[in-house]
């Protein structure tokens, strides 16, 4: 039963894969969360976003 | 249930395929290794999902014009896997009489040759190559995320025998230690949180994975994976973290039987299995000795008139002393020595050429990144774990009937297409002189 809707699940995640390759060029294929990527972060960043008030940018 | 399913999942994939080329290869490369077939058990079990998308994918080539393709054009790593496969097909064209698999596993490494052929005319964009990175992180994880579960659920009483198309457990965690390095990549570059935490989980889940397949190949794959985060990677602490993690999890599930064997690779010189390969692999040099420019065909080791045959004739490995086997046919059990005895001496040598024309082609990627350090730093990450891919497969492959497997052929073909990408950005960037 869990292996059915494992691979229900790993169908309809690579469904949304072909949808976003299938709309890059017409549209920002990346836009679509499974193709999104980001850039390498310098070592030691952090990825929490400091909250205004408390010596953040906008302190 | 499961078959319909499917048959719905098909009424969406064949369209999405024929609409755009690039989505039909990523389903043809998809369909190749998942082998969706084998957690089927109805009319859709025996469908060839290949063959059928890679159809797919010609006739999108032909009938519609894709605005991202770049023309054809003769590559290096394209030029040795031509020659590699015309090797091949002479050696399958001269082989000994009543092979069972000799022309099989050569339309195998022709198939995938050819889809390796069709990625630089695809694979064109940052975006296209992180989409087959994902491709290959779903179609071979999942069965790594299937037994890892299993496994868990168990109490690690579960052993991963993996499917028919990946052959036996030692296999199996050959493919599955290989998809580790691309979770990685996915982890760290994946821009969503839910898609990084999922590569991250189904990651760990691999690593039990390959765990319980027991295979000992597959626990010094985990120990070079987890040697190379800690030399070569850019986040020590956090690599340090997860292998801590995973080592916990691993003596706290592993079975004591699974102990017992692991240990048996510290004293291989009095290890049955191990001298038995090792048996294997003289034959296959003999073979090779005896028919250095075509070899003896795909898998003629495994053919009991060809083992009888060699049994005892010269080999490279005169120099090992081995106990009398007393089976006949036995696989060859090393990628370099089931090279030697298929293809030849000769056929070996391009086998050589073609791993250390992908190690080069990572090279020039590490001066090419140099140009642009900032932009193009997930281009050198990524390669780097793609040649630890190729470490992976290279050093476990020395155990293990695995020369033609698809993905080291992909991976070869990857870096080449980075290569490519990275080489139109550098030339992109270049200003134009003002007139």
């Amino acid at each position: 039963m869990i292996e059915a809707l494992l691979l229900v699940i790993a169908l309809g995640v690579f469904l949304l894969l072909l949808i976003g390759v299938s709309r890059d060029g017409r549209d920002d294929g990346a836009k679509l969360g499974l193709l999104a990527y980001r850039e390498a972060r310098p070592v030691g960043e952090t990825t929490k976003r400091r909250r205004p008030g408390k010596g953040g940018r906008h302190a | 249930m499961r078959d319909l399913v499917m048959l719905g999942f098909m009424l969406l994939y064949v369209p999405l395929g024929l609409k755009n080329a690039f989505a039909g290869y990523l389903l043809w490369g998809w369909a190749g290794l998942m082998s969706v077939g084998a957690y089927l058990y109805g009319s859709m079990k025996g469908l060839p999902y290949a063959q059928i998308f890679a159809l797919t994918t010609l006739a999108s080539l032909i009938l519609w014009r894709d605005q991202q393709r770049q023309p054809i054009s003769l590559n290096r790593t394209l030029m040795w896997m031509s020659i590699f496969l015309a090797q091949g097909f002479m050696a399958a064209l001269f082989a000994y009489p009543d092979l069972d698999r000799n022309w099989e596993l050569f339309g195998n490494l022709a198939k995938t040759i050819f889809f390796c052929a069709l990625m630089p005319i695809l694979a064109t964009s940052r975006l296209r190559i992180h989409a087959i990175v994902i491709m290959l992180g779903i179609a071979v994880s999942f069965h790594g995320m299937l037994d890892g579960l299993k496994f868990i659920a168990s109490a690690g009483r579960h052993k991963a025998e993996g499917i028919d198309k990946f052959g036996d457990n030692n296999q199996f965690a050959l493919m599955l230690v290989m998809v580790i390095p691309l979770l990685i990549y996915l982890f760290r570059y994946s821009e969503k949180r839910i898609v990084r935490w999922g590569c991250g989980v189904v990651g760990l889940l691999t690593v039990l994975a390959v765990v319980a397949t027991q295979s000992r190949g597959g626990l010094l794959g985990l120990f070079i994976l987890a040697a190379w985060i800690v030399i070569k990677g850019r986040h020590k602490a956090g690599g340090l973290l997860a292998i801590a993690l995973a080592t916990v999890l691993v003596t706290q599930l592993a079975p004591k039987e699974w102990n017992t064997r692991m240990h048996t690779l510290q004293n291989v010189e009095e290890d049955a299995s191990f001298l038995g390969r090792v048996v294997a692999w003289k034959v296959s040099s003999a073979i090779a000795l005896h028919n250095p420019v075509f070899g003896g065909g795909f898998r003629a080791v495994q053919s009991e008139a060809v083992w009888d045959r060699f049994y005892g004739a010269a080999s490279l490995l005169d120099f090992i002393d081995t106990p009398r086997l007393k089976r006949s046919g036995v696989a060859a059990h090393s990628i370099w020595f089931e090279v030697m005895g298929d293809l030849g001496l000769v056929g070996f040598l391009l086998f050589l050429a073609l791993l250390i024309n992908a190690l080069l082609t990572w090279r020039a990627i590490t001066k090419l990144v140099r140009l642009n350090p900032v932009d193009a730093l997930w281009a050198s990450d990524l390669t780097d774990l793609l040649a630890l891919v190729l470490v992976l497969y290279m050093v476990c492959g020395s155990a293990l009937s695995a020369a033609y497997f698809e993905m080291p052929y992909i991976v070869m073909m990857l870096l080449e297409v980075i290569k490519q990408h990275l080489l139109r950005e550098s030339v992109k960037a270049v200003p134009l002189p003002s007139s």
